[in-house]
């Protein structure tokens, strides 16, 4: 997470896509109930 | 030009980067200052608190003090941090194909395993020749927890947002470390992505054949697996630039610079084919196929 205001501010000058900016309204913390919880193989393969 | 989201990696490092801003901002609100007394600091069991399926009243997780990204050493850390796994916190490994004994905390790596240290610390080094990955693992990764097992491996959990389990085996080297990290930071952008879109169209449960390991597995995983490729492909490119081998000589990872491609086209076949996609979906599929050249 930025550490500071200046340093968010830096961050989002730098999204220029219209598209994602209206993603990033869109942000639900609650997302963490549908599962997605995910393993890594024995091999770092895939 | 590459890019996974926008139109080059340093606007997705951005967009990533505020998306976590603003998640880890929110949960911080959701769980309230009776449950996270630092208020506005985001801690990773926070995700657990929020969730409605633990008992959040059961929670005695003292506050962990850590220096951000860094791999936990402290035995007293590492063994609360076991004893969480095994209770409070056991959704965090739930539905996953290992039993915590078979995976335990590598709880005494700060006596035994000085060499896993220095792989995770050269690991971490090499990430920082890709600016994305640099960028996003010093403001995405909260802190590493080593593991006891003698295979590369490790999971992830939108429970544990911002933690990365791995396992640094005896022997190997820190590129083998700085894939494990990309891999670990690919699974938490992935799963990350759900909290703005939810990715398909279909439906996300649906068991497809995922072709890089050919087995069935449901969309959400396969598209959380590809992202996780994706990342590794970004640190192979920044590591072996366009050479076939890398200078550091590992046999775990020397075939890495051919075989990732080959494994990321895989695993965006199997999504275009097992899915429907919503349009955020279909751009990021085709921001990883963006990475295949």
């Amino acid at each position: 997470m930025a550490k500071s205001e200046k340093e968010k501010q830096r961050i989002e000058k730098r999204i220029k896509n219209s598209e994602l900016k209206a993603l990033l309204e869109k942000v639900d913390p609650e997302y963490v109930q549908k599962t997605v919880i995910r393993k890594s193989s024995s091999h770092a393969k895939a | 030009m590459p890019a996974l989201f926008g139109k080059n990696l340093d606007e997705d490092a951005a967009f990533v980067s505020k998306l976590w801003s603003e998640l880890n901002k929110k949960t911080v609100a959701n769980v309230g200052p009776a449950q996270n007394p630092s208020e506005d600091h985001f801690k990773p069991w926070d995700c657990l608190k929020i969730c409605s399926l633990c008992d959040s009243n059961s929670f005695d997780i003292e506050e962990m003090e850590y220096r951000k990204g860094d791999l936990i050493t402290d035995p007293y850390q590492l063994n609360s941090i076991q004893h969480l796994l095994l209770n409070e916190g056991s959704l965090i490994t739930e539905n996953m194909p290992i039993d915590q004994s078979e995976w335990p905390v590598m709880v005494d790596i700060k006596h035994r395993r000085q060499d896993a240290i220095s792989s995770f610390q050269e690991g971490r080094a090499l990430l920082s020749t890709s600016p994305f990955l640099d960028e996003l693992y010093s403001n995405l990764i909260e802190f590493v927890v080593p593991l006891d097992r003698d295979k590369p491996s490790g999971y992830d959990s939108s429970l544990a947002r911002g933690v990365i389990f791995r396992t640094f085996p005896e022997g190997r080297t820190g590129l083998l470390a700085g894939f494990q990290l990309a891999h670990g930071l690919g699974h938490q952008v992935g799963m990350s992505l759900f909290s703005i879109d939810s990715i398909f169209d279909s439906d996300p449960e649906k068991e497809i054949f995922y072709e890089v390991r050919h087995d069935i597995r449901t969309a959400e995983h396969a598209f959380v697996s590809a992202t996780a490729l994706a990342f590794m492909t970004i640190f192979s490119r920044s590591i072996y630039g366009d050479r076939a081998r890398p200078f550091i000589s590992d046999d775990h990872v020397s075939g890495y610079a051919e075989h990732l491609p080959d494994a990321l086209s895989a695993a965006v076949r199997s999504l275009r084919n097992g899915c429907v996609l919503t349009q955020f979906g279909e751009k990021t599929v085709n921001g990883m196929a963006s990475l295949i050249y």
